[in-house]
């Protein structure tokens, strides 16, 4: 491609801090243009949070790849061409420098529809790798190699209740369509082994099959958890049961003062085998106090020590270590203990 | 202060885009400063400015203070590199810190540190034409990185007339080597604009973007802890 390298030695000139707003203008533009086409690809993949178009994704990716630090300089950008990368690029053909280029560009681009999406740790991968595993060993699904693209194929042939193969059934034509299917199985909720077993019933049973590729199947199985994550959380309802309006807090509260008491018993007992001083029970009472309200507003913000050393000032980490450390932690296993029985007694009922 | 008024710009279309990343931003809420006709301060002023044990080294240029008096801009040349730098001062630290500083007739856009410093470097300066105009953020958000809550609403600590309702909501996400700080600015005033937002983390580093519908993704640098985060109009 023509000017590929007049391009790189303008994103050099970038990366040095030595350029004008013409070549920042054309960097930004080949960017963007460099990346309709990868949106418009794999826009559908993704679940996206918000009305953004592929012009807003390509945007927001771009300026997120070009966000300056005081100098005027693109710290991301130049970590993605760090000085390796550019003498490497230096001795390389253009066609190398497009690869790489629209390498970060996907990559960054990803990044863009997770934040979008609210995956907080990317998850696709290895919910990928259990889908592939799964269908290498399931009898109902093939994996094939499409001739004319290369690209791996799962295939689905619908069986007739004695076994025997069924042919020119319909077929599946679009992933929307085995998408609905989905949905309207109600499929969200389960495993992969189970989700795909339950989809090869029900396939059966509208005598269905599909060729569709891994990728298609992986964004119909992450859109009908997401989906049913989303039902679950609006109708307050899980597989048809009603559960019940019970302000958890108000229970824990209960609990709260149950498990106080229990840690009285425990820490007296202490005091009467003259392993803890009296006017310390308190001290330890009202840590823990503070560590089960950091429990129920979202975890423990700190190390025990410095629960307990808020009410024992004088308390050094060495002391600590040697004399306190064990009951503090023995209590606040036994709570733990006590919470998780009582927590699995409530959702059990 | 006088607020400039500027038509508000199309950001759908890809030239403005390029636009709000590439031109000199003229801020909505810039106000100017007027030139200070006095001779060049005394030694023990400039020694306390520039921390700096030599004198010689450094020269006053030129002074600029705001029409109300609360700010007083100083241009220092620093006679060995050629280069010029800038002391913003004003009573409180809120006001100095993080001000974009724009010099007319330069394309650059000069953001001051959390000491109210800025270095131009070498350029030149015409001191009969030279005009120069400030623009502290609207809005001043707080916070602090927490992997225990990765998603929080943060509230703006200080804020301009018509900014009071602004919110940040803020995501962490982990990518495989990267922490990634997605900000999205929440209710904007009706018709007003983001021109510029700044990230400080571990009070040094800076990042400036320009968010796009009010969404803006930061690398983080690496142990950033706390932050802050401005927003410009």
């Amino acid at each position: 491609m023509a000017g590929e390298k007049e391009l790189f030695f303008k994103l050099q000139a970038i990366i040095n801090n030595n350029y004008t707003e013409s070549d920042l203008e054309e960097l930004i533009l080949t960017l963007v243009k460099a990346l309709l086409p990868a949106i418009h690809r794999t826009r559908s993949f993704y679940f996206i949070t918000g009305p953004y178009d592929a012009r807003d994704l390509a945007f927001l990716t771009v300026s997120s790849l070009l966000v300056k630090d005081r100098e005027g300089r693109f710290p991301a950008l130049e970590k993605a061409f760090n000085r390796k990368v550019v003498e490497r690029l230096s001795l390389s053909n253009e066609a190398v420098f497009r690869a790489y280029l629209n390498n970060i560009l996907l990559k960054r681009l990803k990044q863009t529809y997770y934040c979008l999406g609210r995956e907080i740790r990317p998850e696709r991968a290895r919910i990928k790798k259990e889908i592939i595993y799964f269908l290498k060993k399931s009898k109902d699904y093939q994996l094939i190699k499409d001739q004319a693209t290369g690209c791996w194929l799962v295939r689905f042939e619908p069986q007739a209740p004695g076994c025997r193969l069924v042919t020119k059934k319909a077929r599946v034509k679009e992933p929307e369509e085995l998408l609905t299917i989905c949905l309207d199985s109600g499929l969200g909720g389960l495993q992969i082994p189970k989700f795909f077993r339950k989809l090869a019933i029900k396939l059966n049973s509208y005598d269905l099959g599909f060729d569709l590729p891994i990728n298609d199947l992986l964004i119909i199985y992450l859109r009908t958890q997401q989906h049913y994550l989303k039902q679950e959380v609006k109708s307050g309802s899980y597989s048809g049961h009603q559960v019940r309006v019970i302000d958890l807090n108000e229970i824990f509260s209960v609990w709260l003062d149950e498990l106080r008491e229990r840690n009285q018993q425990l820490l007296l007992k202490y005091v009467q085998k003259k392993k803890l001083a009296p006017q310390e029970k308190d001290s330890y009472l009202r840590a823990l106090d503070d560590l089960f309200a950091d429990w129920s507003q979202g975890g423990q913000e700190n190390s025990l020590f410095y629960y307990l050393q808020k009410y024992q000032p004088q308390l050094s980490p060495q002391a600590y270590r040697q004399e306190k450390r064990k009951i503090m932690e023995y209590l606040v296993k036994n709570s733990r203990d006590f919470l998780k029985s009582k927590i699995y007694d409530w959702q059990s009922v | 202060m006088m607020v400039k008024r500027r038509p508000p710009a199309d950001k759908n279309g890809l030239s403005d885009f390029c636009d709000s990343l590439v031109r000199h931003w003229n801020f909505r809420t810039s106000f100017e400063l007027f030139r200070l006709n006095r001779p060049p301060a005394s030694l023990p002023q400039l020694l306390a400015l520039s921390a700096l044990p030599s004198f010689e080294i450094y020269a006053e240029k030129m002074s600029f203070i705001s029409g109300d008096g609360s700010y007083l801009l100083r241009i220092i040349e620093n006679k060995t590199s050629g280069a010029l730098e800038g002391h913003l001062i004003h009573s409180l630290p809120q006001k100095y810190q993080q001000v974009f500083i724009e010099l007319e007739g330069l394309t650059g856009e000069y953001l001051t540190d959390r000491h109210g410093l800025v270095n131009f470097g070498k350029i030149e300066l015409d001191a009969s034409q030279v005009r120069v105009n400030l623009c502290p953020p609207v809005a001043i958000f707080k916070f602090k990185h927490s992997w225990s809550w990765p998603v929080v609403r943060i509230y703006p600590e200080l804020v301009s007339a018509g900014w009071e309702p602004a919110v940040l909501d803020l995501e962490y996400f982990s990518a495989a080597s990267d922490q990634i700080l997605k900000v999205q600015i929440g209710n904007i005033p009706e018709g007003r604009e983001i021109a510029r937002a700044v990230l400080v983390t571990n009070q040094q580093e800076t990042l400036i973007a320009v968010p796009q519908k009010g969404l803006g993704l930061f690398e983080l640098p690496a142990r950033a802890r706390d932050g802050q985060f401005n927003i410009y109009e």
